[in-house]
């Protein structure tokens, strides 16, 4: 693998932590500059003496709402709602990328301010008042910021000391790597997998069972569908490689939801609003990388998982908008998206929403082109992943150690929010497996504090009420799962455990008809959930770089199952045979299973068919009988 | 999940002190969610949208969709203009159907 070229240390945390990296330096300064520049226009009618209207306008430059201040009186009050209106533009801006929100408010205050202004005298002292608001401002984020620098510095002493020992204890730790032809999905994942199989094998065009609440941030339903796949190509890759039916009709309905125009067409607003762009709304050209990344990672998945390779065709990811507009894609300009914006990427990453760069959707982009490279052979990791390293060290990594979570890329200012380091871990296994181990070594030591433990084994407490991203709502949900996720990849069975256990103690689960959910935790927490409780060391990253082992994909292969009556739990083939596992999903009988990729002609023993022989048809096909009942086997050789 | 987790947590610091206060003090009260409640064959539960939802649905309208139209109006087809106001019910005001 190219990621192994790169030099990196995990025992050593970035040199460069809480250092302004080069990108965002240029860019703050530029902010600066133009802030300094509308104070001084700002400041040019008073020192000119103009009229009561600019003073006033000029003075709301300075800091949103400031321009009330100089018409005195009760007007000045009015700097309290602007400053609210600019809060409020500020989380505009944020959630879906409304760049324009906050520019309006501050310039539109300033306009307004003028316009009251008439031709009273402005009040004199006004200027003095704006300037000590906006030094308070300064101070009170300088001090918070000294505050936090030197919090994280301190973490960042702690980690440092406990690296080394805890990735050795990574290392002691992890649970081997699961023999591949013998995995086989247990009746209580068989019920897990069946809460997305319920969801996905409706019509495409219904979203039953889906969150819906708004299209912008992560209750979105382009996420809820991506994890939805990502857990449905790790059952397909590890569990069920020589099954087609049910899973692979699943799977192509999530992405035929995705090109439906109600999961992306927030792009328009975005691109309209963020980018000042009202013609050309192509959702996989500039910046969304929450749409090509997200979405490049789950269909290169799916393709790897089932070998199918449909959606490499031109045109068969059409995100079509009305009858007369539409932009063709398949899976190689999705890619081609993420290419070209990695190619221009001064930080090394780039943005989802417009202004908005999100590393943790860069790494779900840098997983993209994983699946691209394992799919066609390309080498766009090794390519991008030196400039995208480099940015994640230098541009994104605070003091403490910890990746930004986000950064504007308009006016170089982060949000100094710590994202877990395990949120990351399981990504980078697929293409940084060094800086993998290290982002885990430090969350499981620093998660190891919650683990209680009862009668019933250990679990991990977490503190508070909690927030699910999924529903916006109190639940433990996601982290959960997204910790579950992470220690399972890494074979981390103790706190694997603790994750799951913790998942059945706070988030209500319920089976129904044998489904199984966490009522308590919203729909992409309960997919990513299902993902957690099907992985076992390293299913993350081996789906996203290798797939389904080429034996299945080249051997007989079952064609179709009932769902939900019959319930595939196993299906491996070592290219000439074909091994199988059923269970009844609503009771038992006499079920018919398709069988393709058999050798023309040629004549197969069935233990567990009805008909113990059978002859391949010239299309290499044959129907058998199965009698399913309780756990049922079905072993296909050739004579 | 975790670009989530951190985006929702920023936005519920803006939002805490109004959520607070709308609980008058008291703990948050589980409720089912739709979307996990769903069974096939059961007819989707519609959401009611919650005052806060509508709110920043509302604040978000207001701060975008009206300057955006404008812009739109002025600037593109009317066909455009057309997918862009359909885009805006769809995305914000409206459930999917």
């Amino acid at each position: 693998m190219t990621a192994a070229t790169l030099t990196f240390a995990p025992e050593r945390l970035p040199e460069t932590r809480g250092k302004t990296g080069p990108a965002t330096a240029r860019i703050q300064r530029r902010t600066w500059t133009i802030w300094l520049a509308m104070v001084a226009i700002g400041a040019l009618p008073w020192g000119l003496g103009m009229a009561p209207g600019w003073q006033a306008a000029g003075l709301g430059l300075w800091l949103p709402g400031a321009g009330f201040l100089a018409l005195g009186g009760w007007w000045s009050v009015l700097i309290v709602p602007t400053l609210v209106l600019f809060l409020a533009s500020l989380v505009a801006w944020f959630w879906a990328g409304a760049v324009v929100a906050p520019v309006t408010v501050w310039l539109g205050a300033a306009a307004i301010a003028g316009s009251l202004a008439g031709s009273a005298p402005t009040w004199q002292g006004s200027p003095f008042v704006a300037a000590g608001l906006v030094a308070a401002v300064g101070l009170s984020f300088r001090a918070r910021n000294r505050k936090a620098a030197l919090a994280g510095a301190e973490t960042a002493r702690k980690r440092e000391a406990f690296l080394p020992a805890s990735l050795a204890e990574v290392s002691a730790m992890q649970a081997a790597q699961p023999d591949p032809a013998k995995r086989e999905l247990t009746p209580d994942q068989i019920a897990r997998l069946r809460y997305l199989l319920d969801r996905t094998l409706q019509p495409v065009e219904s979203f039953d069972g889906f969150t819906i609440i708004d299209q912008f941030q992560p209750a979105a339903l382009r996420y809820q569908i991506n994890h939805m796949g990502f857990a449905l190509a790790v059952a397909q890759a590890n569990y069920l490689p020589s099954f087609a039916g049910y899973m692979r009709t699943a799977q192509r309905n999530l992405i035929a939801k995705y090109l439906d125009r109600r999961v992306w067409d927030y792009w328009v607003l975005e691109s309209c609003w963020g980018h000042l762009n009202f013609t050309d709304w192509d959702p996989a050209a500039r910046d969304n990388i929450m749409l090509t990344g997200w979405f490049g990672a789950h269909v290169g998945g799916y393709m790897l998982a089932s070998g199918d390779t449909s959606y490499l065709e031109p045109g068969s990811l059409t995100f079509r908008l009305s009858d007369k507009r539409a932009w063709p894609h398949d899976f190689r300009t999705l890619i081609g998206s993420v290419n070209s914006n990695y190619e221009t990427a001064e930080f090394g990453h780039y943005a989802c929403e417009p202004n908005w760069i999100y590393p943790i959707c860069n790494h779900y982009g840098m997983l993209s082109l994983t699946t691209h490279d394992a799919l066609l052979g390309s080498d766009l990791v090794g390519r991008h992943l030196p400039a995208w390293l480099r940015g994640l060290e230098t541009e994104f990594t605070d003091t403490a150690g910890s990746t930004v979570g986000l950064r504007s890329q308009y006016t170089g200012l982060p949000v100094p929010f710590p994202v877990g380091e395990a949120g990351y871990a399981f990504f980078e296994n697929a293409f940084l497996p060094a800086r993998a181990r290290q982002q885990w070594a430090i969350a499981r030591r620093e998660i190891e504090p919650l683990l209680a433990q009862d009668d019933a084994g250990e679990w991990l407490a977490m503190p508070g009420e909690g927030l699910d991203a999924g529903n916006y709502r109190p639940g433990h949900g996601g982290m959960l799962s997204t910790l579950l996720v992470a220690a399972r990849e890494f074979g981390d069975t103790r706190m694997a455990d603790a994750a799951l256990a913790a998942l059945e103690r706070v988030c209500m689960p319920a089976i129904d008809d044998g489904v199984h959910r966490y009522r308590k935790a919203s729909n992409i927490a309960n997919a990513t959930a299902v993902l957690g409780a099907l992985m076992e060391t390293g299913d993350f990253g081996r789906t996203f770089t290798q797939g389904a082992p080429r034996t299945c994909l080249a051997g007989p292969k079952i064609e179709a199952a009932a769902y939900p009556d019959v319930l595939v739990a196993r299906a491996w083939s070592n290219g000439t045979g074909l091994e199988a596992v059923f269970y009844p999903g609503k009771g038992e009988g006499v079920q018919t299973i398709p069988v393709s990729g058999l050798e023309p002609g040629r004549c197969y023993t069935a233990s567990g068919a009805m008909d113990a022989e059978f002859v391949a048809s010239p299309a290499g096909e044959a129907t058998l009988r199965v009698r399913i009942s309780g756990r049922t086997e079905l072993v296909i050789e050739p004579a | 999940m975790a670009c989530c987790a951190f985006a929702i947590y920023l936005v519920s610091l803006v939002l805490w002190p109004l959520r607070r206060m709308l609980r008058l003090g008291r703990e948050p009260q589980w409720q089912a969610d739709p979307a996990v409640e769903w069974r096939p064959g059961a007819p989707a539960t519609p959401r009611r949208p919650s005052v806060l939802r509508r709110a920043l649905q509302t604040l978000l309208l207001a701060l975008g969709g009206t300057a955006v139209l404008a812009g739109t109006a002025a600037v593109a087809a009317p066909q455009q203009a057309r997918s862009l106001e359909s885009a805006i019910h769809a995305s914000i005001c409206g459930e999917l159907p």
